[in-house]
């Protein structure tokens, strides 16, 4: 621990070969993350994947079957929550309904023994950091505010003792579109300006991929890939996190003849350098994907080069700020991101590839 | 009562079968036929009883002592049983597991199912054992009451609340002890506070109970008229004095259901009464 010290190595919160077995079930498997201070660290996965599971081993609330929760290179791991000084937002706002606003944001201050005075003014400047006026919201109850300002409370509450660290347990996902929209740039903010480290979990990549500094992708109790989040949609470790992360047409291939083949596209394809290791007795499968942004696509032309992949319009789907279309090209439906929005239904177009194409080895 | 009345009609106008094709009748006929037969009948019979005789302020009177020793009693064995109540209560919500809960809530309540008489005779040998070893009066005393009164009544103070707290949601708990709450914080700050209609109940439960008990002080102390409930009995079975008899039980009535409506306005009686 001193050594790793002495070398700078040690993150602030570092979770160190974490487990998680209940019975024969095994929920988190060889958890190995490392959170920077200050750092908006993002934990992405789907449901069931052991997001919860995780930040309450960080939390204290639950114990690890094995492995290290480190605090600033200090191990946690028998520490009782109220000994950790972390603050937890969770999924919903759970604001103790025997308390007005006052009362809950108070609540840690009171248990840390601050006294009268310091107490009124921390309360007022947590509400007015959450941006709520303090004169109109001090004595109401919780069950007066509407969903956003009770998360808005819960968030205060969580800050007032001025935690270590911000866990964050999907908090958004019980607000609709447009809190939710609100909130993310409302938690960017806040984590620009208090600069404290934050942990989030969600299971909707684009809110991840908004706030994260670096993600880590969850699936099934293991990590998956770690990285900022344009590593993570550009270079995914594996076919999970680049199906998850992002829209992408993701195709199987097969070696044939050095060469990778695509037979959904029934195209030959420029492996790259990354080919030698595999051959077409590896049984190893190769998959290759490609984003629908980084397909070029123009209108059928009778005399045109005739060599790009041609299909037809099958679907368009108009989203405000981008449409996108789907190509049916030879057996596959790709998606295409239209830019132009000149194309109909039906109509027949011609789509290229990119030339540097992403691979993902299973 | 015109609520009565419609019932009544629905029940009546409809065709004889019809009630057994439809439990809904059944269970509404049953139901106002048990209110009317088992709590309104014995009402009405002692008031014309009282009507009868005329009311006499002596016998109000000179039971005042015993009301108020009573009211004494009850309030204080209440209190104490509830406190026991708290610590099991909670124990039994936050620290077993669902098949644990099962079998403890079973053990807690299975005393209730023993007679209470038998129940205080047996409480009543274990303390002359007790009194054998430790050479000091405890049977025929007042502590001998308390403790027969908080043996029968504790598991009726420790349903109520345990329900109330087994409905918390435990999302409450995590926050709080996130937040620094040690277990202590947590029961007083917390617990206690969001099962409050659990607590109420589970006092009122106790306190009309105890308020009223008969067998537990006519066991454990011997004095016959200690307590309000073996007055009645005495002034019934020994002087045959229904009229009296009546009026004291109609201020009994009357004094529980001022105690419940104080504590059901102060709190919200629909919270209470669940």
């Amino acid at each position: 621990m001193l050594f790793n010290w002495l070398r700078g190595v040690g993150r602030y919160l570092e979770l160190e070969d974490i487990w998680k077995i209940y019975g024969d079930q095994v929920i988190l498997k060889n958890i190995n993350i490392g959170v920077e201070k200050g750092e908006f660290f993002v934990l992405i996965g789907p449901s069931g994947s052991g997001k919860t599971t995780l930040l309450k081993i960080i939390a204290g609330l639950e114990e690890p079957s094995k492995g290290f929760v480190k605090l600033n290179s200090a191990v946690i791991n028998d520490y009782p929550p109220h000994k950790r000084n972390l603050g937890v937002l969770f999924q919903r706002p759970a604001l103790f309904p025997h308390m007005n606003v006052y009362e809950n944001i108070a609540f840690g201050l009171k248990l840390r023994g601050w006294s009268r005075q310091d107490i009124d003014r921390r309360v007022k400047e947590m509400l007015e950091t959450v941006r709520l006026d303090p004169s109109k919201y001090l004595y109401r109850t919780p069950e007066k505010l509407s969903g956003g300002e009770q998360q808005r409370v819960a968030l205060a509450r969580a800050l007032a003792p001025d935690p270590d660290i911000l866990l964050l347990d999907e908090p958004l996902s019980h607000l609709d579109y447009l809190l939710r929209k609100e909130m993310i740039y409302e938690l960017k903010r806040l984590h620009r300006e208090l600069r404290k480290t934050f942990f989030y979990i969600t299971h909707d990549q684009w809110e991840g991929m908004m706030l994260a500094d670096r993600i880590a992708v969850i699936y099934k109790g293991s990590i998956q890939q770690i990285g900022s989040p344009k590593e993570i949609y550009e270079r995914p470790a594996n076919l999970f996190v680049a199906s998850f992360v992002g829209d992408n047409n993701l195709f199987e291939t097969r070696v044939v003849n050095g060469k990778l083949y695509v037979p959904d596209l029934e195209i030959f394809v420029d492996p790259g350098d990354e080919l030698d290791e595999y051959n077409e007795f590896s049984n190893k499968q190769i998959y290759i994907f490609i984003r629908p942004e980084k397909i070029q696509i123009k209108k059928y032309e009778v005399d045109g080069e005739g060599k790009g992949l041609c299909g037809y319009v099958v679907d368009k789907i108009y989203t405000g700020s981008l449409s996108y279309l789907r190509v049916k090209v030879n057996s596959a439906e790709i998606l295409v991101r239209d830019a132009e929005e000149k194309y109909m239904l039906n109509e027949k177009v011609c789509i290229s590839l990119p030339e540097n194409l992403t691979m993902v080895v299973e | 009562m015109n609520k009565l009345s419609l019932v009544l009609k629905k029940i009546f106008r409809v065709y004889p079968l019809q009630i057994f094709k439809d439990p809904l009748y059944l269970v509404i006929g049953i139901a106002s036929i048990y209110i009317i037969i088992f709590l309104y009948l014995p009402i009405i019979v002692s008031i014309t009883k009282i009507l009868a005789q005329g009311i006499s302020v002596d016998i109000v009177m000179s039971s005042l002592p015993v009301l108020w020793r009573s009211f004494v009693i009850a309030l204080i064995s209440t209190a104490i049983s509830i406190a026991i109540a708290i610590p099991i209560s909670y124990s039994l919500s936050f620290y077993l597991k669902d098949k644990e809960k099962i079998i403890v809530s079973v053990l807690i309540i299975a005393p209730y199912w023993v007679g209470t008489l038998l129940k205080m005779y047996s409480l009543a040998y274990l303390l002359l054992i007790l009194e054998n070893i430790t050479n000091q009066r405890i049977l025929y005393t007042e502590t001998s009451l308390y403790l027969g009164m908080i043996y029968n009544y504790t598991p009726l103070a420790i349903i109520p609340i345990y329900l109330a707290m087994e409905r918390i949601d435990r999302i409450y708990i995590d926050s709080a002890r996130i937040l620094g709450a040690k277990t202590l914080d947590l029961i007083f700050r917390v617990v206690l506070p969001i099962s409050y209609p659990g607590l109420i109940s589970g006092f009122v439960l106790v306190f009309t109970g105890s308020l009223g008990e008969m067998i537990v002080p006519q066991v454990l102390l011997g004095s016959p008229r200690y307590m309000l409930g073996q007055w009645i009995y005495e002034l019934t079975f020994t002087f045959r004095r229904f009229g009296d008899a009546s009026l004291l039980s109609l201020l009994y009535l009357i004094l529980t259901l001022v105690v419940l409506g104080y504590v059901s306005r102060r709190n919200g009686a629909r919270e209470i009464i669940l």
